[in-house]
């Protein structure tokens, strides 16, 4: 019998290693060294002010190790930007740029590692207060991409800068050329994912310059257009806030539950709906 | 006669010890399960992808094809193969191992192709046992967890939330502890097909009357080695923590272990099944 065992022990040994060299290979190694840099990361970020040189030097190592020994594998378009990150958050940020330099020549063609280099790229010159190179950059991703999830949140960005850094005029204007941008896109691609974006993202902007109005209009139009469980609920919140809160005309929420309601076929939706077109409608008007 | 639980305990632990050729089908059960899990733990990765990959990403998703998640993946597929093994192999060779038993019991020759020969006339009994003993644990399985899920919901909306944890441990220990109680029942099975040559359906019923005549001697009798697999449980209850606090390849050797020691468990259990058997006939 202990013959028969070693035999079958030799054969999944075999077994094993066989498999093992095969598959440890490409794809799958990439995998692996990155779920090490990611799981030696995930620690450092707690508290990255405090983490110890060597764990750095291990996390940088790991993904440089990935990039250049996998050049190939999906993987490596993730490491390259989590590098770039890595390399922004310790403010190492000639060494980033040289990344990302390397990311835009490397992926040319793929929209999505183009578009979030050239955002990456904007946000280091920012994070180095070179605004006009900033801009430039995101400028440059907003006409080049207009159409990638970074690239048309671009013009909101710019004027929400300028906001932040109390310059009314500037911000006014890039508002203006926002709401532009956003009409365009939505009238374009009206009925599509990219049209409800466009919408959702006009709708912001007239809430971050507080025109309440226009705001509750391009709401109202949204959720007739793209009337659907997944959208109603992630505006829903907003029609209470703009009409109720804001402008104070709990009618016309009434209206628009009303309209949602009758399009909706979620029962449990429906009598949340209705509880709360009950509870507006006792509430006197102030 | 009285029946003393100890004495077949340690009767059935010298006749292991002194025959250990009573281990060689639970080894080749071993073997069969080891196969599947390498499968299993290398389905994700080159060659064995090209055919298991689509599969995968059809019932189970993408990011399971991916380091780490194809590790969480690891035992519920393994599980799937084993039901497989079970039905088709080990029930057929636990009967080969009962017969073993037998035969060095009343002195009669160990011929290998005999024995496997003799119990392969009734394969077609052992498949169908196979298939009803994994239907029960299923449902037991399948209404407990519900069960379970709707007291632990009484439970948060009227007294106090249970934790995730105590939930795990719960839900884990009652399956384990339901499936050693339907065990009662059925574990004289195999043991009365090939020592008595009853029918299944003949055998089922021995079965179940013998567990429920001697239900606490019985419980007794299998509930301490199965204890053994206890921590094995309660290990895959919190499995994704685990694997998130050592490494992701831990599922495998959890696995793995579990496998092993269930060479020697099984083994103690449907020897001490059938030594209980037979001391039963004796005493009538």
């Amino acid at each position: 019998m202990k013959k028969v065992v070693i035999i079958l022990i030799f054969i999944l040994i075999t077994v094993h290693v066989t498999l093992s060299v095969l598959g440890s290979r490409g794809e799958y190694a990439a995998e692996k060294l990155f779920y090490r840099a990611m799981k030696v990361n995930s620690r450092i970020v707690v508290n990255p002010d405090v983490a110890p040189p060597p764990v750095l030097a291990q996390v940088e190592n790991d993904l440089k190790t990935l990039i250049t020994k996998y050049p190939n594998a999906n993987i490596t378009r993730t490491a390259n930007t989590v590098l770039v990150e890595f390399y922004t958050t310790y403010k190492q940020y000639d060494k980033a740029l040289d990344v990302v330099g390397s990311m835009m020549d490397k992926y040319k063609s793929d929209e999505v590692i183009m578009s979030t280099a050239h955002f990456m790229k904007g946000d280091i010159y920012e994070k180095q207060d070179n605004w006009p190179k900033a801009l430039a950059e995101f400028e440059l991703l907003r006409d080049k991409y207009p159409y990638s999830r970074l690239g048309i949140q671009i013009p909101i960005y710019i004027a929400k800068h300028y906001d932040s850094k109390g310059q009314g005029s500037e911000a006014s204007s890039a508002y203006s050329e926002a709401r532009s941008f956003y009409r365009r896109i939505e009238k374009e691609h009206s009925g599509s994912g990219l049209g409800l974006a466009a919408s959702t993202l006009l709708f912001q902007t007239y809430m971050n310059t507080r025109n309440y109005e226009e705001a509750g209009k391009v709401l109202e139009e949204t959720i007739n257009t793209y009337m659907g469980q997944p959208v109603i609920l992630q505006l829903i919140g907003q029609v209470e806030n703009v009409f109720v809160t804001k402008l104070n005309e709990p009618q016309k929420a009434i209206e628009i539950y009303k309209n949602i309601s009758g399009k909706i076929p979620d029962g449990k939706f429906k009598k949340v709906l209705q509880k709360r077109i009950d509870d507006l409608s006792a509430k006197k008007p102030s | 006669m009285k029946i003393h639980i100890e004495k077949i305990w340690l009767v059935s632990f010298n006749f292991i010890r002194e025959h250990p050729v009573v281990l060689a089908p639970f080894i080749a059960i071993a073997f069969f399960e080891t196969l599947i899990l390498e499968i299993v733990n290398f389905c994700t990765r080159k060659p064995l992808a090209v055919v298991f990959a689509p599969i995968i990403r059809k019932f189970f998703g993408e990011q399971f094809l991916h380091y780490p998640n194809n590790f969480t993946l690891v035992p519920r597929l393994f599980n799937l193969g084993q039901i497989v093994i079970y039905i088709l192999v080990s029930v057929f060779l636990t009967a080969v191992a009962v017969q073993i038993f037998f035969n060095i019991k009343n002195n009669s020759p160990i011929v290998r192709r005999a024995i496997v020969k003799n119990s392969a006339k009734r394969y077609m009994a052992f498949i169908g046992y196979g298939l009803i003993f994994i239907l029960v644990m299923i449902i037991i399985e399948r209404s407990e967890g519900f069960l379970f899920l709707k007291a632990a919901k009484v439970l948060s909306r009227h007294m106090f939330k249970i934790p995730d944890e105590l939930f795990r441990v719960g839900s884990s220990l009652l399956i384990f502890f339901t499936n050693v109680i339907s065990q009662v029942f059925l574990i004289f099975t195999i043991p009365i097909i090939v020592i008595e040559k009853k029918n299944l359906l003949k055998a089922i019923l021995g079965s179940a009357i013998l567990g429920a005549r001697n239900f606490l001697k019985v419980l007794w009798l299998i509930l301490l080695p199965f204890l053994f697999y206890v921590p094995l449980f309660l290990t895959k209850a919190f499995m994704p923590i685990v694997m998130d606090k050592t490494f992701p390849e831990s599922s495998f050797y959890v696995t793995l272990f579990g496998i092993l020691i269930s060479i020697f468990v099984d083994c103690f259990i449907i020897i001490s099944a059938a030594q209980f058997l037979l001391e039963t006939k004796k005493a009538k």
